[in-house]
């Protein structure tokens, strides 16, 4: 497989993965603070905060009200990571990749970048628009996923797809938990009661875990909860499931060599699955989930460098 | 919707005879639409283009601004042409791509072709698409021009005349590919009834066409398309034949020359590449010989055509035949090396380069049609008999400038078929490009080919990038008349 073509469907996914995640944090958010009975005012910079771009974000709409967050994260023409730009970027990618893609893959992909570039046309988005426009793309990416599964060939071309998607979404994950952390900042009195169970209650519903958590351990706990989402085996969005299924991926690419991702992802499952819930509050979510960002990136890194060693082309 | 009050004015008519009645090979068409309901055919149509945009059917128009993107319209009655009427043509047509086939070989080594005195030496000392780079060369079993597409049109009486040799980089067959696909969709019952010869299999006799040409010694090809990118007006086609053939699609980054072989940069290190079925004009595909700016290309890769470890098709250098003005000779080529006469005429030409030719032509401006003699895509030509005087006075003066580079010929009555116009059928112009595969020991040609319509009323030039639509092409082979059938 071509490395320009390896890379591109590594994006296209992630892309995809991301836009899905956001779109996901969104839905949410918007139903959370439609419960908060208006006791405190709406908490909607914690979804800026976990960007890492808040600097960005304040220069260009200063108060982190709903709409400006709103606009930040899903239309923001200048931020690279809006859900518009990740589906337009994925899109460009299927552009270059539909020799090699599914024709119904390529439709869905195709249709789903036009989507929210036609959603900002409409007018009085708000509250109606734009939560059924999270609902569309979190439904359409998982169709996707499925058109993905159901008639890709099990091919490099698959497992690069799969380790983009399980990389963004260990990542993305993390940063869900981060907004947990950056909700209770305000108020650390808060941990507890009802409005505690709510934020946790809400962070399992956007993963599609709540109703899993239930059957599984009973109560809301945040150790219980963090357990869950952070180390569970079994659960397709928790971060141990998918940094193990991007190892996995990865395996079968290359077969079982000791190049630099292989470790780095070997490394970090073996860690993993030494810790507890317990561990992670004892050292602090927000300093777990900086570290885990760190080495994601390491192995993100570790990728490209692996799959593009081969010498520029001269005529390039 | 009928055919009720549809003219066919003066015109030949791909589908009604001049009294206004379906031909027999079009009558179970007619009758099957005129039996739909009420805006069915309009709903199927939009349905069609719907299915067009879905699948990312689109083409970027240059110097319309970023991410223009367009889809080419369909219109939904297809062209249909007589079984027997097409045999002739398609005779012709490998008559023809064999001629020119050996006029390159022979333009790049003996030039017996001029020495005898049958073609004047100056035609191809000044083609624009003649390169010195390629003299002598040698492409396996001669051949140069694999893929042509050559433009045909039909005049009022029916006959078919050539009006241009595509032999670089021709586009479209994609759309011969997806426009059959939507009319099957469309019409199930009356295609198989019609007995439509098929073009489905056009992505392997490409596949198996390639692989006769194999560098010597290559038992099992690597075939890759290359395609300048995604920005390219025609990338839709590159990726849908890359993807049809099983060939892997590329660009110039991702190839690199390894002091032997062309390879392709893959995740698990170099892979060769065999055959390259190139989409890349002649001049970019290498910077150490052609332009050296070129970043589409690949530097090395006429070193490895030259010395056989890699095929290219077209070859570079076929532009020297599809030069409007050797165009001209092409029947003497058909007479001069097969000893044949041509069956396919072509459309009388006027070469303005001859002093008699050039004042014809500016004395008769509005009545012909002029073009640049190596120019594509419509760009560049005048037609007479649309043109203002204003247009024709600043023609006149590029025309004196160089009159090597431009031809003139008739305006001729090209055919025409209905297409739909909001509610009801009008007859535009049309023309016919079919795509034919030669590989030295046999020659395939596509059953119909490209119909592309002029969809502004009157309007006589075809190009999509000049507001040309396209139409599915049966070539049928029942022609008795049938029971009805429904769609």
């Amino acid at each position: 497989m071509l490395s320009r073509v390896a890379d591109s469907i590594y994006w296209m996914s992630r892309y995809l993965e991301r836009a899905a995640n956001t779109a996901r944090f969104l839905e949410v958010s918007y139903h959370m603070n439609l419960d908060d009975e208006g006791e405190a005012s709406e908490q909607w910079a914690p979804l800026v905060e976990i960007t890492g771009d808040m600097k960005k974000f304040e220069a260009r709409y200063g108060d982190a009200s709903r709409e400006n967050v709103m606009h930040f994260l899903m239309f923001n023409p200048e931020y690279p990571n809006s859900v518009a730009n990740c589906l337009k970027a994925a899109r460009l990618n299927a552009r270059g990749l539909r020799e090699i893609l599914p024709p119904d893959l390529f439709k869905e992909i195709n249709a789903l970048g036009k989507l929210v570039p036609e959603a900002t046309r409409e007018k009085a988005f708000f509250h109606q628009r734009v939560f059924e426009l999270c609902r569309q793309i979190k439904r359409t990416d998982m169709l996707i996923s499925g058109v993905v599964s159901e008639t890709m060939e099990r091919g490099k071309g698959y497992y690069f797809w799969r380790l983009g998607e399980y990389l963004e979404r260990a990542d993305k994950t993390s940063r869900l938990l981060h907004v947990k952390y950056f909700h209770l900042l305000p108020k650390i009195s808060d941990i507890g009661t009802p409005m505690d169970d709510i934020h946790w209650s809400a962070l399992l519903l956007s993963l599609d875990a709540r109703e899993v958590y239930h059957r599984t351990y009973g109560l809301i706990t945040q150790e219980n909860v963090i357990d869950m989402i952070v180390f569970d085996r079994g659960f397709p969005r928790a971060i141990y499931f998918c940094m193990q299924s991007a190892l996995d991926s990865l395996h079968r690419i290359t077969g079982d060599t000791d190049d630099v991702p292989h470790e780095q992802l070997k490394h970090l499952c073996k860690t993993f699955s030494e810790l507890t819930a317990k561990d992670v509050i004892d050292t602090g979510i927000n300093e777990f989930v900086d570290d885990l960002q760190l080495s994601l990136n390491g192995v993100n890194n570790a990728i490209f460098e692996l799959f593009n060693t081969a010498p520029l082309s001269t005529g390039a | 919707m009928n055919f009720d009050g549809y003219e066919t004015d003066a015109f030949f008519d791909e589908l009604m005879d001049n009294q206004g009645l379906p031909r027999p090979s079009a009558q179970l068409l007619v009758d099957a639409i005129e039996n739909l309901p009420e805006g069915d055919l309009l709903s199927r149509q939009s349905a069609s283009e719907q299915a067009m945009r879905d699948m990312g059917v689109t083409f970027n128009v240059y110097g319309s601004g970023e991410g223009t993107e367009r889809t080419i319209p369909f219109d939904i009655v297809p062209r249909i042409i007589e079984g027997s009427e097409w045999d002739i043509v398609e005779a012709g047509l490998k008559q023809r791509i064999k001629a020119v086939n050996r006029f390159i070989d022979d333009i790049y080594h003996d030039r017996s072709i001029i020495a005898d005195g049958v073609v004047p030496e100056w035609i191809f000392t000044s083609s624009k698409g003649y390169l010195p780079q390629c003299q002598g060369l040698n492409p396996p079993k001669g051949v140069w021009a694999h893929v042509t597409g050559t433009d045909l049109i039909r005049d009022a009486d029916g006959t078919f005349f050539v009006l241009e040799d595509n032999l670089r980089v021709p586009s479209g067959v994609s759309y011969v590919l997806l426009n059959r696909t939507l009319m099957k969709r469309n019409f199930p019952q009356v295609f198989h009834r019609s007995r439509v010869r098929r073009v489905v299999d056009y992505p392997d006799q490409f596949m198996k066409m390639l692989h006769r040409l194999a560098p010597e010694g290559v038992e099992k090809p690597n075939v890759a398309v290359l395609t300048p990118g995604v920005y390219n007006s025609a990338y839709f086609e590159h990726a849908f034949l890359a993807q049809q053939m099983g060939a892997m699609l590329v660009e110039g980054r991702d190839l690199v020359y390894d002091g032997k072989y062309i390879c392709a940069r893959t995740t698990a290190g170099l892979q060769r590449i065999d055959i390259i079925y190139r989409r890349v004009d002649d001049e970019f595909l290498d910077p150490d010989v052609f332009r050296a700016d070129s970043t589409l290309g690949c530097r090395g890769m006429m070193k490895a055509f030259r010395e056989g470890t890699l095929t290219l098709a077209n070859a570079p250098g076929t532009g020297v035949a599809d030069d409007k003005v050797v165009y001209a000779f092409v029947p003497d080529m058909i007479k001069y090396y097969l000893g044949e006469e041509p069956l396919l005429p072509n459309v009388p030409t006027h070469l303005c380069y001859d002093p008699e030719a050039l004042e014809y032509t500016l004395d008769n401006l509005e009545k012909l049609v002029v073009k640049p003699a190596s120019e594509s895509g419509g760009y560049g030509m005048i037609v007479g008999p649309q043109s203002t005087a204003e247009e024709r006075n600043e023609f006149a003066k590029a025309l004196r400038a160089d009159p090597r580079n431009y031809i003139s010929q008739p305006t001729l009555s090209l055919s025409r078929a209905p297409v739909v116009v909001d509610d009801h059928f009008e007859g535009r112009h049309l023309d016919l490009r079919p795509y034919i595969l030669h590989s030295g020991e046999s020659t395939y040609v596509l059953p119909g080919g490209l119909t592309r319509v002029a969809l502004k009323k009157g309007s006589l030039v075809v190009n999509s990038s000049q507001g040309g639509g396209t139409k599915d092409t049966w070539v049928v082979d029942r022609t008795a008349k049938p029971e009805t059938v429904p769609c």
